[in-house]
């Protein structure tokens, strides 16, 4: 599999940026549909800390949920958004229903010129989620071209994630419902996840059904709900098959932040895993650590870790 | 020991057989009551997973008109057998292609008639 030559960012969240052959093109718009409670917001959340531990601009709207509740719901995953930032609450923005269509037209197109006037360097922007603006608009014509006016001002301003509520019942799935259809085909990538109740790895999974400029992979991933990243999609049975430069370099990085927050945990025990997995993992360049990081995985996993702390 | 744990216990002890990549109890609506399966993730199993998700409804239609207590299908790379344990719940044992059917249907029937004391 071939990779494009665009520039990207990562995720996040652990195993999309394999799928995604390196992460999301900066300056797109990228959504996660699934139906209620398949880890829509978390995802969100994920993609928000991974770019404040970048150092990138972040511009969270909650067109729901209140700043507190989630970040309440971030923590009770492991996403320590507070011990980033000072001022975790400015983060997100809760815009009301009613004044939707005012913020989306207006107001967020003035502070996309204002932020581009004050030289930031990337900006990640969450709209979470993207639905009660789809019911302002009721016919998709509409729809459609509000919607591509509002992706013009926020991908020229930074890298856009919105998620999308699929509305069916629990444990089916229709991706081509009225209410989905129009931000599908206005994205440049999206995600699908599922919620399909079939019990241990095959309860949640995750599919790329669309990437513009990217050769992605075609399968169904499990995905779980993990303490720390939030989220983690199960990509073994990708990287089995290939390990290309691309998917060496993310597994890398993503083995290297894992490290990174283990080191810096409380507990001493998971500090000496954190050094023997650094010292494991060596330098970057070094092509023979592949066998290593299969040992670093095996070292980090979250069973091995929760017997060390018994 | 609770009826769920009792029930994954027996489910367990199918897929611990080593042609058996699957045993799921369903509700003949197509829901899952429990499921037990192979360490290793397939996407060619998630999708046989699927398809006996969405026909077991026509499937337990199927068997109680033809009074029948046990189908088996052939489906890509599997072997599934679908086992009546009660008016409302339906074993589905699935297998790769190779495994020994006439094993896996004595097997499936002990553990639909164990079952049925959780249900």
């Amino acid at each position: 599999m071939s990779m494009i030559n665009t520039e990207r960012i990562s995720s996040g969240i652990e195993g999309i940026d394999v799928l995604l052959q390196g992460g999301m093109i900066k300056n797109s718009v990228n959504s996660i549909v699934g139906s209620s409670g398949t880890g829509k917001t978390t995802f969100a959340l994920a993609y928000l800390y991974q770019g404040l531990l970048n150092g990138d601009h972040t511009l969270y709207l909650s067109f729901e949920e209140t700043p507190s509740k989630l970040i309440g719901e971030a923590e009770a995953l492991g996403i320590d958004i507070r011990g980033l930032t000072n001022d975790s609450e400015d983060l997100i923005h809760l815009v009301e229903s009613e004044k939707i269509v005012e913020f989306m037209t207006n107001i967020l197109p003035a502070l996309a010129q204002k932020l581009k006037h004050r030289n930031v360097k990337h900006t990640r922007i969450v709209l979470d989620p993207l639905t009660p603006i789809l019911w302002e608009f009721p016919s998709e014509k509409e729809q459609r071209k509000v919607l591509t006016k509002i992706y013009q001002h926020l991908s020229s301003l930074g890298t856009v994630l919105q998620t999308i509520e699929e509305p069916n019942a629990f444990g089916q799935t229709d991706i081509g419902a009225t209410e989905t259809r129009v931000p599908i085909y206005l994205s440049d990538s999206v995600v699908h996840i599922q919620n399909l109740g079939l019990g241990g790895k095959y309860n949640r999974t995750c599919k790329i059904i669309k990437s513009r400029k990217t050769p992605h992979h075609e399968g169904i991933y499990p995905l779980n709900f993990v303490n720390g990243p939030g989220i983690a999609i199960d990509t073994s049975s990708v990287e089995t098959v290939a390990m290309d430069t691309v998917v060496y370099d993310i597994r890398y990085q993503e083995l290297m932040k894992k490290v990174k927050d283990l080191s810096k945990d409380k507990d001493p025990k998971k500090r000496i895993i954190a050094q023997i997995a650094k010292n494991l993992l060596g330098e970057r360049e070094k092509k023979d650590t592949i066998q290593n990081m299969e040992l670093v995985e095996v070292l980090t996993d979250k069973q091995i870790l929760q017997e060390v702390k018994k | 020991m609770s009826s769920k744990s009792g029930i994954n216990s027996e489910l367990e002890d199918l897929t611990h057989l080593d042609e058996v990549e699957a045993s799921i109890l369903f509700r003949i609506d197509g829901n899952v009551v429990d499921s037990s399966f192979k360490e290793k993730y397939s996407h060619k199993l998630l999708r046989t997973i699927q398809w006996c998700k969405a026909n077991v409804d026509k499937v337990s239609l199927e068997m109680k008109s033809g009074n029948l207590n046990k189908v088996t299908y052939e489906l890509n790379e599997f072997c599934v057998i679908f086992y009546v344990v009660n008016n409302i719940t339906i074993l589905t044992t699935i297998s790769s292609k190779n495994a020994n059917l006439s094993l896996l249907s004595i097997e499936s029937k002990r553990k639909a008639l164990l079952l049925v004391n959780y249900l």
